[in-house]
């Protein structure tokens, strides 16, 4: 399976990473048990940095869509099709979304809205 | 004077006449043929991105690369014949033979480096943001068959364990017999640890030429990996025979025969199959 980034579009490139392999996922390209390429080889051919991929592989880890076996390598996740349809990124936006929206009818504006969520960002 | 017009050892000058030639005129000029036919038949107007440099520059190069080794066969002739007329001995002849090994390797490596600049050149000229990937993990054996590399593993081990039997046994009375040997072992050792390293980076390290089709890359990745595994054999089953010869007191003519035979094929097997088919659609302007 190929997989493509743009560096010129403004979604980040550990999204891009994310959203395709939760795609080959869900399109039956990649099954559970597929070997994955390690961060060090991925990272070299797309010509990207190797934080850019850790970072994408440990958010996919996170979602459980793949698993590191110690130093066996990454592989897709047994139940990777299943947590490849939970978007969490979406849920997140949907519940900041409605906060947002609960704030400005409350009469805060925006730039007050900004602050304070950089500062319960900052606490928690 | 000597007495007759053959040389004593004939063998010897044989294949050194073969390694000027093979090395030197027949390699090159097939190197040259196929370059020049790839800049004949993808002009800079359809593939520019082939062309970090303008053609001229690169016409330049292919003259150089081509011009070089044909002064160095010219030299070699001049060695050869030379040695012919003075019948040199066979130690001078084996000296020679190495030492000429070393000569031509100049416009080899000449070469790499061109390559390496160009592919350089490439990437930094590379304005696309778009970047590919084959999702799949890259290991040795995907390249080169097990038993190869088990094959030069054991060879290796075995290669080792004979010297080190010989000496701490002490089946050899006169140090000077340990020169060539040791100079192998260490030729050996460098073959290996360089080309441990040259293996592990041409598997995981960064893409030499940003635009090249993922198939002709692994296909570039094969032929390194099978040269390296196959040269480490050849060099251990190389080192063995030297040890064994030494061991009971046979003939050392055979040193330089060996050596130039390998040095040709190795240099062969890289030339020759730099011909093959790829894909130059990628090296066409993207359209935006």
């Amino acid at each position: 399976m190929e997989i493509a980034i743009d560096t010129g579009v403004s979604e980040p490139v550990f999204a891009q990473l994310i959203s395709q392999v939760k795609g080959a996922v869900l399109s039956g390209e990649l099954e559970a048990g597929f070997a994955l390429p390690s961060i060090r080889q991925l990272a070299n051919d797309l010509r990207v940095n190797h934080n850019t991929v850790a970072k994408a592989y440990r958010l996919l880890e996170r979602d459980s869509v793949i698993e590191t076996r110690g130093h066996r390598g990454t592989y897709i996740h047994p139940d990777a099709k299943s947590n490849s349809v939970v978007d969490l990124s979406k849920k997140a936006a949907d519940v900041l979304g409605s906060s947002v929206s609960t704030l400005r009818d409350s009469g805060l504006t925006d730039s007050e809205i900004r602050i304070a969520f950089t500062t319960v960002m900052k606490e928690r | 004077m000597p007495d007759s017009l053959i040389p004593d050892n004939l063998p010897v000058f044989l294949i050194f006449l073969s390694q000027i030639l093979v090395v030197s005129v027949y390699l090159p000029l097939r190197r040259y043929k196929l370059r020049w036919e790839i800049f004949e038949t993808h002009p800079v107007s359809e593939y520019p991105r082939y062309y970090p440099q303008t053609i001229e520059f690169e016409r330049r190069r292919l003259t150089i690369g081509r011009n070089l080794p044909l002064f160095i066969a010219l030299v070699g002739l001049g060695f050869f014949c030379l040695a012919w007329v003075s019948n040199y001995s066979q130690v001078t002849m084996t000296r020679v033979v190495l030492l000429f090994c070393m000569v031509q390797i100049v416009p080899v490596a000449m070469w790499e480096i061109w390559d390496a600049q160009r592919a350089h050149q490439m990437r930094a000229k590379d304005q696309s943001t778009t970047r590919k990937a084959e999702l799949r993990v890259r290991h040795l054996s995907d390249f080169v068959s097990p038993l190869s590399i088990t094959v030069a593993i054991v060879m290796y081990v075995f290669a080792t364990f004979a010297m080190g039997y010989i000496y701490l046994n002490d089946l050899w009375s006169s140090d000077v017999r340990w020169k060539l040997p040791a100079l192998l072992f260490v030729n050996a050792l460098m073959v290996l640890g360089f080309g441990g390293l040259g293996v592990f980076h041409k598997l995981y390290g960064k893409r030499i030429d940003p635009y090249m089709a993922n198939l002709d890359r692994m296909q570039r990745i094969a032929k390194g990996i099978k040269i390296l595994a196959y040269m480490s054999i050849v060099y251990s089953f190389f080192i063995l025979v030297l040890l064994s010869m030494q061991t009971f007191d046979l003939v050392l003519e055979l040193n330089a025969i060996v050596t130039s035979i390998f040095y040709q094929a190795i240099l062969a097997y890289g030339v020759l199959h730099a011909g093959e088919k790829r894909d130059f659609e990628v090296y066409r302007e993207a359209v935006h």
